[in-house]
Formats: C-alpha cells, structure tokens, sequence
C-alpha cells in the first residue's frame, strides 16, 4: 500500500524546496501536494519569496569584456525550438539512425566485455577493433548520467568516428517531462543535441555530433523546464 | 525594435521569446553584471562563473516563453537560473569547500540594484545583520550553496532539527523585516 504524502511530509522538506536545496524527487512531491494545500502552499510561497530576495542583494561584478558578444553569438548559433512538437519531428529521422548505430556498436562492445571475463585480451582488442572498423570509428567512451543529488540515472556513450555519436540513456529520472540535451566541450563550446522525453523516468536518445571530437566532450546536461536537471560525465580518457 | 532602457524586463523577455536576438542584447548588458557577480560569490572561480552565466542567458533565451509574471520578477527568474546552475557545479566538485562567511559579508556590504528595490534591499541587509549569525550562515548556505537542513546538520554536526529551526528562524525573521512576500 503507497503512503499518502501529506502536510507532515511536506513540512520536513519544505524548507529545503523554498531554498532551492530540495532534490528534484523531493520538489516534486512537495509542489504537487503543495497544489492541493492551501497551507502547505501558503507556507512555501511566503518561505521562497524571502529566500529568493537574498539572490539580488550579492554585488554586481562585470564579466570580462567580451562576455557580452560571445553571449550573443552563442544565441545567434543555439536552435532555439520554435516547439517541442517540430523539433522532435525535425530530428527524428537522424536520431532513429544514430540510435541504431549506437545499439549496434554497445552490443558489440558489450559483447567483447562479457568475452574479456572469459577470454583473452587479445580477443577482446580485436573484438574492440573489429566493432570499431565497422563503424568506421577510433575509440567510445562512457560515463554516468547523475542526478542533482548524485544518483546514477542512466548512462552515457560517445563514439569518435564516420560518423560521431552521442547515445544516452535515462532509467530513473526524478521527474517526467521534455529535457533538454546540451553538450559542452573542454574548450567551453556549447551545443545543442536535441531532446529527451522521459516518460516513467526513462528516455533514450541518439543524436550524431557533427565536427564535434567525442574525445573533446567535458560534460552532457539534460534541462527540463521546471528546474530539473541531469548532467552526464565522462570519467574516464578515451581508449584509443 | 528594442530601443533602450525604457523597455521593461518583461518586454525584453518577451521579445526573446519570439526570438528578437536584439532584445536578447539589451536582456544580456542589462542583466550580466547580477547574473555574474552572482555566480562568482557561489562558484568563486571567474572562469566557471563566466561559463555558469553565459549557459544562464542561454537558459533564459530558451526559456523566455515560460516565464510566469505571476511567481515573481523576471531579475528573481534570472537569479534563481544562475543560483541552480552554481549549486549543480558546487555539487559536481562537492570536495571543495564553501565559505559562508565572505559571502555574508558581502550581502551586508553594497547594494547597487535599482532604487525600486533598494528599500527592500536595505531592509533585508539590515535583517541579515540583526538575526543571529548562526541562522544567517544557515540561510546563506541554503539558499546560496544549495545545502539541504541535512546536509548542513552533518556540516555543522548539529542535529537535524536543530538546522530547520535554524533555517526557518533565519528566513521568518527576514520575512518579517521585509514585510512584503516578493518582488
């Protein structure tokens, strides 16, 4: 029998939500019985309204020169979707493909790891070899897709090679909901890969990456809309 | 045409959303100075703070058409990005420690925002130097480093209820010097 989350639960997290600290499971579930408690609701809008009003009394400081124009270049360059229906009509076709790339190549791959336990190395160099010649690739990586509290969601893939892809995979998000998928390089680029709809917590999505090097990729973040956000890392080099 | 000052920050916003990139510049010069200065007493480094608030005015952008009037100021929506966006990368590399101190300090130091919310601003500076400053460090570690009553309970190696009442205390008596709800 599920317990029903009631002002006694809200009361020990509220705190942490109208500060801001709250995880994203927590907020949620505040907010929604926040939604039908007029107290509870009273209470965290009261409590947010004076937290929020510290954030503007830090003092200025001016960003370096050419922050402005760099701001607004990345604009000028970011796809800002006009809506979420197009822009998943606009990239599915490439995103099927690349997924499928993807779960050829990780099976492969996954394939040469079970055979690693029970074979040679050299057998699983040449598996790896073998997986990456056909797909016309140099190395992948992986890495975790980690919650704002540090919880492993989903897992993370990039593929250096004709062409390069990112695959990721979320299996337990906190919240439901459009996310939006950035990625950011070691040099301090950015770029735009698309969406993922987590629907139960879980979305998949496989995007190509372009001219961007997978070795150059420092980190992947998933931004909903209501605060949410996921960020994937890669923790280890490129094996080449 | 976005011509200047006179516009609101709601019109900006607005024009964003329809994806006026000019509005996005007087949006950006406008705002850049709260937004970084607000990264950079959270992060402390200029180079991660300058990369928070360039993804901040990239959120905003992306973001414009959900702003809600109705849940507080467009300057509180912007500042409450960049402080998420500050925790996330506070939270990435949690081995480094945060210093509360330097940034009470500064709360208490200057204000420099507009004169419409300089009232509020003197009152809520005030309040910050009146409470007790155990309830002010709480609530700068809550609500500028992202620490939840737990976290900031195993920190301080006080009990958990100990820190909400803390927290709590702190925030209620800034409401009460502050006598408004939002801005």
């Amino acid at each position: 029998m599920v317990e029903r989350f009631g002002c006694d639960d809200a009361a020990d997290l509220l705190l942490d939500v109208a500060t801001g600290a709250a995880t994203g499971a927590d907020r949620d579930q505040v907010l929604q019985h926040a939604d039908s408690c007029v107290i509870c609701r009273t209470e965290l809008a009261d409590l947010a309204a004076v937290a929020d009003g510290l954030l503007p009394l830090v003092p200025h400081r001016e960003p370096p020169a050419d922050f402005t124009e760099y701001v607004l270049d990345r604009i000028a360059s970011s796809e800002r979707p006009m809506s979420l229906v197009d822009e998943r009509r606009r990239r599915r076709a490439p995103r099927v493909l690349a997924y499928a790339a993807a779960l050829l190549l990780v099976a492969a791959l996954g394939g040469g790891l079970v055979w690693w336990r029970t074979g040679t190395d050299r057998s699983v160099a040449a598996d790896y070899r073998g997986a990456l010649t056909a797909g016309n690739g140099k190395y992948i990586r992986a890495g975790q897709v980690l919650s704002e509290d540090g919880v492993q969601v989903g897992r993370v893939f990039a593929y250096q090679g004709d062409p390069s892809w990112l695959l990721l995979t979320v299996t337990s998000a906190p919240r439901d909901g459009t996310y939006s998928v950035h990625m950011y390089t070691k040099a301090g680029s950015q770029k735009d890969v698309g969406q993922c709809v987590v629907v139960d917590g879980a979305c998949t999505l496989g995007v190509t990456i372009g001219d961007v090097n997978a070795g150059e990729i420092r980190v992947v973040r998933l931004e909903c809309p209501v605060g949410t956000r996921l960020t994937a890392s890669f923790a280890e080099p490129p094996a080449r | 045409m976005v011509t200047g000052v006179e516009v609101s920050d709601e019109a900006l916003l607005a024009g964003m959303a329809a994806g006026d990139q000019e509005a996005a510049g007087v949006f950006v010069r406008r705002f850049k100075a709260r937004v970084y200065g607000l990264a950079i007493a959270i992060v402390g480094l200029s180079t991660e703070a300058e990369e928070i608030a360039q993804d901040t005015f990239l959120r905003a952008w992306r973001y414009a058409g959900a702003y809600d009037p109705r849940r507080g100021s467009v300057a509180t929506w912007l500042l409450t990005i960049t402080r998420n966006a500050s925790v996330d990368v506070l939270r990435i590399r949690r081995e480094v420690p945060v210093d509360p101190g330097s940034l009470l300090a500064a709360l208490s130091l200057s204000y420099d925002g507009g004169t419409e919310q300089l009232a509020d601003a003197l009152r809520l500076r005030s309040a910050l130097a009146e409470i007790p400053r155990e309830q002010a460090t709480s609530v700068v570690l809550s609500v500028f480093f992202g620490l939840t009553a737990a976290e900031i309970a195993s920190r301080d190696g006080i009990p958990l209820g100990t820190a909400k009442t803390r927290i709590r205390s702190g925030l209620l008596r800034l409401r009460d010097k502050l006598g408004v709800t939002d801005g």
